[in-house]
């Protein structure tokens, strides 16, 4: 929270991660935040997402709104007072417990929104308001990444967007309250045939489109194609596109961008079930993890990667079988993700280009002139250590800096048997991660089982078998956390 | 030189004035004791904690958290609601976004919107599972463990811990916490009290300076004894009071002020908690709540009477003289564990449930004019505790 006069910080609330969207009540009594990765979880559980309310008047936390099922809240809308003032919030629905070999049948990924009747009175502690999840996708075809949301000002229609499907869709609130009524809400949740009941159109934008703002006569919406620098003008009155804005971005789109336009779109999966943006959103990662291509329930669960600064960090994949980005996005992408031909050499190397570029985020952690704090100088010295505290001498292989080198983006590019495998794994030889930003990589290992950095040493290195640190005290363990933070 | 001296003067002048008001008044009593139990939906007798959030009160149980709303138990979490552990020791209020940090035996626990976020020894930096006490200053959690005390930065994630191997503690078992402004007090169980300098990062550890267990040979020189139970921090006078379970010590920045039960009107030397505001020190002891007036040096003791039911107030005037005043409610429990203020009124956790002590102007009236033993302005206290050095 920011004074506007002064310029200054206030006070800061906690979020969870990677908030995205803040919108003010249209009361403003309260203040709504959206987050798009889930709370860290149970693996075997469904992820549950988070919407944060904060209070405006005492600026304070009111209620951290949980959506379960759920992950990737975008925009946030509210609905007109006459409507009940409720929230629709953008979100994606991840199947990710079962195998994936299910994208012929449907399921893997749904997308639609959550509808949030807030409790707007003094909470008692208990978040109490009220979610319900419907979904807009079809029976036959998918509207991935639904994203931008607004209501016209009678709040008799909402147009929301598909960013994955560059799409957007129109909708009647009356309709939709009506399919609220007649559908039980733990029914509506996985009901595909939803969107055909109050769904009025849908209609094609340009590339990506993000964001969609109504103009006060309730005429017109104007919709963000973030991908082509454009905004696509929607006639109310007649559900049709009524012109494109071009925004004067280059005429001329390089590899890059026509990579990237792939990455976020959906229409080369069977049915524009996902693109690879949906598991990948801001190019990183989901916080989920997949139990990807084997078809036993359960087995050989990886958590997902991030796609920033990989470059050079092949091979890829947790079981490090794959020696390129080629052979980890072609043709195995399409036979065993998309169910679908894929991408052609043209895209496929478009697809390339974008995803050995996708840039690693400033580091959070680490002071602007990279001057070290002392806990993390100290923590660079157990991370580099040769020694156990009692003199011992550390073997080479047990090392840290063995198996991750700072040179080559703290990997040696090997796979090793670090102890990490569970009785659910084939194989327990895996991938060095590289560590750039592992602060932002949660959940770790490759099942994703250790939420926090610390439970990567304290609950799953019992023995020892990933680097020496059964004799480290909480002071040193906590110190190599703070200089694993600034990589 | 002159104006120096011109100046001390007045200063003398102006708290002689002062003072001489300040005795001439009585003490302000609760009159009243509303309390919760069991019966009355708390999920366990003893309370080990209370923490005052403007008309919102939060408990800390041996089975849950109790949140007192309206009068009543409004809601208890227990950890099938997320709770980390069913003991709870600890609440403090982050001001600034509303939300509870609880410390647990089982961890520290923050509780905001409806939602507990945990950690613990495994999953976090958190030097022990074993909290006690826990503050909240700026964007800084503050926890004290059996093993020392963690510092979790709420911005950054990091976490900072210091015991007997970075810091001049004699023992790990840190029991209580106390924000000071630029300093932390923290109560050592057998280490004494240690603060906490927030901008010099230094740490500086008060002992008792005779180290005798049982005895006090040098009265006002240091504190009454090392083994601290708690500690709180007065924001007006800037005073810093230490509980320890062999007497009340003050510390006011020079000297040192301790109190025992065989020359002051403190119920017992056993004390859990020390709580302080403008001229008010109270000490939660194993034998009822004492209340010290500092600058008249009266006392002011509340415990059950034997009487079922009645309650009774002993106050102990500067002269030493005792007397006794019948309310006819009482404090849950004479084993007190620890309290807040909210406005007037104080809040009190007890063995046998948590007690809301009322202040009523009319009925403290009442009793004051039915008590016969006034005190005459003529007795001031020669039994105020001495300045050290
Ligand atoms: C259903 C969710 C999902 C979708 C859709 C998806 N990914 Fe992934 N991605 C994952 C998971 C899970 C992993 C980790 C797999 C493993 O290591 O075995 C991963 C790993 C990767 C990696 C390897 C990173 C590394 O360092 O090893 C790359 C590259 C990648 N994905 C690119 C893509 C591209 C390109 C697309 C779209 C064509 C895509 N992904 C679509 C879930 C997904
Ligand atoms: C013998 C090689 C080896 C050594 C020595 C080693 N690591 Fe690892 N590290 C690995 C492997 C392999 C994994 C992946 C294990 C898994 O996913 O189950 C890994 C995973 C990690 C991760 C999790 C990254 C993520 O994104 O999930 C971190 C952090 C890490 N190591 C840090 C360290 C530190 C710090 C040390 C020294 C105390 C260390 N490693 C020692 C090989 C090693």
């Amino acid at each position: 929270m920011i004074d506007l006069a002064s310029g200054t910080e206030i006070k800061r609330f906690s979020t969870h991660r990677y908030p995205e969207q803040v919108a003010l009540s249209r009361d403003g009594r309260r203040v709504y935040v959206s987050n798009i990765l889930p709370h860290l979880g149970s693996y075997d559980q469904p992820p549950v997402s988070e919407l944060l309310a904060l209070d405006a008047t005492k600026q304070v936390v009111a209620e951290r709104i949980l959506i379960p099922g759920a992950i990737e809240l975008r925009h946030i809308a509210e609905a007109p007072a006459q409507l009940g003032g409720y929230l629709l919030v953008p979100l994606v629905r991840p199947k990710n417990l079962g195998p994936l070999i299910r994208v012929s049948q449907g399921w893997v990924l749904t997308h639609g929104m959550a509808v949030v009747r807030p409790a707007l009175h003094e909470p008692v502690g208990e978040a109490e308001s009220k979610v319900t999840e419907v979904l807009l996708d079809d029976i036959d075809y998918y509207f991935a990444g639904n994203d931008g949301v607004a209501f016209t000002p009678d709040g008799r229609r909402v147009i929301i967007t598909s960013a994955e499907a560059n799409v957007v869709s129109i909708f009647d609130t009356a309709k939709l309250a009506r399919r609220l009524q007649q559908v039980p809400a733990e029914e509506l949740a996985d009901r595909l045939d939803s969107a055909l009941t109050f769904v009025v159109a849908r209609l094609a934008t340009g590339h990506n489109p993000t964001a969609v703002v109504v103009s006060p006569d309730g005429l017109r919406a104007y919709v963000a194609n973030r991908l082509d620098d454009s905004l696509t003008v929607v006639d109310l009155a007649h559900l049709k596109v009524a012109s494109t804005i071009d925004l004067g971005g280059p005429k001329c789109i390089t590899p890059m961008r026509r990579g990237e336009q792939l990455f976020f779109s959906a229409k080369y999966c069977f049915q524009g079930q996902f693109a690879c943006g949906t598991c990948h959103p801001n190019s990183h990662l989901d916080g989920l993890a997949w139990n990807l291509e084997t078809p036993q329930l359960g087995r050989d669960r990886v958590a997902n990667r991030t796609l920033r600064g990989i470059r050079d960090t092949a091979p890829y994949k947790w079981n490090g079988r794959n020696p390129d980005l080629a052979t980890q996005c072609g043709p195995r992408i399409a036979k065993f993700l998309f169910r679908s031909e894929g991408f052609n050499t043209q895209e496929l190397e478009a697809l390339l280009t974008y995803i050995n570029n996708i840039p690693l985020a400033p580091n959070r952690h680490l002071a602007p002139d990279g001057q070290y704090t002392e806990a993390q100088e100290r923590g660079k010295a157990i991370f580099y250590r040769r020694h156990t505290n009692d003199g011992r001498v550390i073997p080479v292989q047990s090392r840290c800096e063995t198996c991750h080198p700072a040179e080559t983006h703290y990997t040696n590019r090997i796979s090793t048997e670090v102890g990490s495998a569970t009785k659910y794994d084939t194989s327990g030889l895996l991938d060095t991660p590289q560590l750039d930003r592992v602060y932002e990589d949660a959940p770790y290992l490759h099942n994703g089982e250790a939420l926090t950095l610390e439970e990567i040493w304290t609950v799953f290195n019992n023995y020892d078998t990933h680097g020496i640190t059964s004799d480290m005290s909480k002071e040193q363990l906590n110190d190599m956390i703070e200089f694993l933070k600034t990589l | 030189m002159k104006s120096t001296a011109k100046k001390t003067l007045l200063a003398v002048i102006v708290l002689l004035a002062t003072t001489g008001f300040a005795w001439a008044q009585k003490p302000h009593l609760i009159t009243r004791w509303e309390n919760y139990t069991t019966a009355s939906g708390m999920p366990d007798a003893k309370v080990f904690c209370v923490t005052v959030d403007g008309s919102r009160v939060w408990a800390g149980t041996e089975d849950g958290l109790v949140l007192i709303e309206n009068g009543k138990v409004a809601k208890v979490f227990k950890p099938e609601d997320g709770l980390p552990h069913r003991a709870v020791m600890g609440i403090a209020v982050d001001k600034n976004t509303g939300d509870l940090w609880i410390a647990t035996f089982g961890g520290v626990s923050h509780f905001s919107g409806g939602h507990f976020e945990n950690f613990k020894n495994l999953t976090s930096g958190l030097l022990n599972d074993i909290c006690y006490g826990i503050a909240v200053v700026d964007q800084y959690v503050w926890v004290t463990t059996t093993a020392g005390v963690s510092r979790y930065n709420t911005y950054t994630g990091e976490w900072t811990n210091w015991s007997e191997k970075n810091a001049p503690f004699h023992e790990p078992w840190s029991y209580g916490v106390a924000p000071a402004g630029d300093k932390i007090y923290f109560a050592i169980w057998g280490g004494g009290l240690l603060e906490y300098d927030v901008k010099g990062n230094y740490w500086k550890p008060y002992t008792d300076p005779d180290e005798e267990m049982e005895m006090v040979l040098f009265r006002n020189q240091g504190l009454v004894h090392i083994i601290v139970s708690n500690v709180a921090w007065n924001p007006d006078t800037k005073m810093v009071w230490a509980s320890t379970y062999f007497g009340l010590s003050g510390y006011d920045g020079r000297n040192w002020h301790n109190y025992l039960t065989k020359d002051s009107g403190l119920a017992s030397d056993f004390i859990n908690a020390p709580k302080s505001r403008r001229n008010e020190v109270w000490a939660c002891t194993d034998k009822g709540l004492s209340m010290l007036d500092y600058p008249t040096n009266t006392w002011v003791s509340y415990r059950p009477s034997q009487q079922k039911g009645q309650g009774e107030i002993e106050i102990t005037w500067p002269n030493g003289k005792k007397e006794k005043l019948a309310t006819p409610t009482a404090l849950a429990h004479n084993y007190i564990l620890n309290m807040d203020f909210q406005g007037e009124d104080i809040w009190v956790a007890t063995a046998q449930g948590l007690s809301h002590g009322i202040r009523e102007p009319q009925k403290e009236a009442q009793l004051y004019a039915n008590a016969r033993n006034h005190r005459s302005p003529g007795d001031l206290a020669p039994s105020h505790s001495q300045k050290g050095d």
